[in-house]
């Protein structure tokens, strides 16, 4: 096994998060059954079982709940749970997506990492709902040690008897795999990510059908983020109302936010929906080197930048951050400060999107690489004026025309960075330097 | 059983069933299209064919 790696927790430095997915961390050895059995840990999933509760009425509390798919796309997750048939009487199959491999996320890691036990009640939940017998979890093909621990997990899991036949005496049978992935970005897309449990090559595949009616071997499968099944629990917990009442208006709960960049405090961290801007930026201990904010992707490199001006008055949640032309995305707020020169950081991000581009689709295939050219050509001091309008043009045939959101996702920095920050590309593109200086 | 359609204004008759691009092939509008061909299954992924 890897060594520890020492992380600054941010939850020693501010105990008033609101910890939901994250609650084991206060209390020494988080990641291990005992202390998940400590802070009342499957007792929602044992009541269940004794008390035969009956799945709608999960679902009415998760309705209430206003949890959202806490992937990017932010689906209602009690909608999506009713999507499953219950009278289909075939194999269903139940995926949690942890294939988080966007630059700048890091929650499903710390969740994994930290408190695997409430990812594997809350699936144990969701499978009861759906009647689903078999699991698995995708996780990402570049974190080993998380995948070791959620391993270990299992096992404990399975000692304890929450993992098996006929679970706790019950009629109730569900077990879990963890599945290892290659570490493709493309994978995180559902269908992509069932084809690649399925031994075949992640691209995505067409919708509809969508993988509520044809999934794994063209079974019902129901898949989800990390965090959506991790939140489950807490919710049946105190009940779906107190979960709402923590965020806002269609923005329920609580969501962990990974903070990256130029930030003091880099980490996670849990906090209410609608918490403004800048309380969680003063919770990430402010602009490194007291330096000055320039701009923010909110929600990773598939959402818009927001120039400083915009994103400090905006609260952290699905309407506020759609309110300033970006959103939420999987929470992971990109700090930059004034050091940041946005032409080489679009380079950067628009080789990541050209790098994992599945080639599937040919406008994102070929346009993904046309983008990146058309930027480093820039960066080179070979740009012209040109190439801007050239630039938008491209992404925008990209967007909207391919089968999976890659194309789109790959569009909005380009669109984003260029709308908000045009004269620093065309000084670039003049001068074949960037306009800012190195500090 | 046949069914009436419109492309660009114009009104054709074709079998329930037809894909646009054939309907759109019979009508003479031409479609661009690489990776669609009438004996092989649809691929969908050269995305020339997308129309409004």
């Amino acid at each position: 096994m890897v060594k520890q790696i020492d992380i600054i927790k941010p939850h020693k430095i501010f105990p008033n998060q609101d910890l939901v997915c994250l609650r084991t961390m206060v209390h020494d050895d988080p990641g291990s059954i005992s202390t998940y059995l400590k802070v009342g840990g499957y007792e929602q999933f044992k009541k269940i079982l004794k008390k035969k509760i009956k799945p709608e009425e999960i679902l009415a509390e998760l309705k209430t709940s206003g949890l959202r798919g806490r992937g990017g796309a932010g689906f209602p997750t009690a909608i999506k749970w009713s999507f499953m048939s219950r009278d289909y009487d075939g194999i269903k199959y139940l995926v949690c997506n942890s294939d988080e491999g966007e630059p700048g996320t890091f929650k499903d890691r710390d969740i994994l990492r930290y408190n695997p036990h409430q990812l594997i009640e809350g699936m144990l939940i969701a499978a009861y709902v759906m009647g689903t017998r078999t699991g698995y979890n995708y996780i990402h093909g570049e974190i080993w040690r998380e995948y070791e621990i959620f391993e270990k997990a299992l096992d404990e899991a399975r000692d304890h008897g929450f993992l098996g036949e006929d679970i706790l005496g019950s009629d109730f049978s569900f077990d879990l795999y963890a599945f290892h992935g290659y570490g493709a970005y493309i994978c995180g897309e559902e269908t992509a990510l069932i084809e690649s449990i399925e031994g075949k090559k992640g691209q995505p595949r067409y919708k509809p059908p969508f993988p509520a009616t044809y999934g794994i071997y063209g079974k019902p499968t129901n898949v989800n983020n990390t965090e959506t099944f991790a939140s489950v629990p807490w919710i049946l917990e105190h009940g779906g109302q107190a979960f709402q009442d923590l965020g806002v208006e269609n923005s329920g709960g609580v969501k962990l936010f990974s903070v990256s960049g130029h930030v003091e405090i880099p980490g996670n961290y849990e906090i209410r929906m609608g918490t403004p801007f800048s309380e969680l930026l003063n919770m990430a201990g402010g602009v490194w080197k007291r330096r000055k904010l320039k701009a923010v992707i909110p929600g990773g490199p598939s959402t818009a930048v927001v120039p400083a001006a915009l994103i400090e008055n905006a609260t952290m949640d699905y309407d506020g951050l759609q309110k300033i032309g970006s959103s939420l995305g999987a929470g992971s707020v990109i700090i930059m400060d004034d050091s940041t020169c946005m032409v080489t950081a679009l380079k950067r991000l628009s080789y990541f999107f050209y790098e994992e581009s599945c080639g599937q689709c040919t406008p994102c295939r070929e346009g993904t690489g046309w983008v990146y050219r058309v930027i480093k050509r820039i960066v080179d001091g070979k740009g012209t004026m040109e190439d801007l309008d050239l630039l938008t043009d491209v992404s925008k045939k990209i967007s909207g025309r391919t089968i999976c959101a890659l194309g789109d996702a790959a569009a909005t920095p380009v669109l984003s960075f260029i709308k908000h920050f045009r004269p620093e590309f065309e000084y670039f593109i003049q001068h074949g330097h960037s306009m800012i200086k190195a500090k | 059983m046949t069914i009436t359609i419109e492309i660009d204004g114009k009104k054709i008759k074709v079998e329930k069933n037809t894909t646009i691009i054939a309907a759109a092939d019979k009508a003479g509008i031409p479609i661009p299209r690489f990776c669609y061909h009438k004996k092989l299954s649809i691929a969908a992924n050269c995305r020339m064919c997308l129309v409004r």
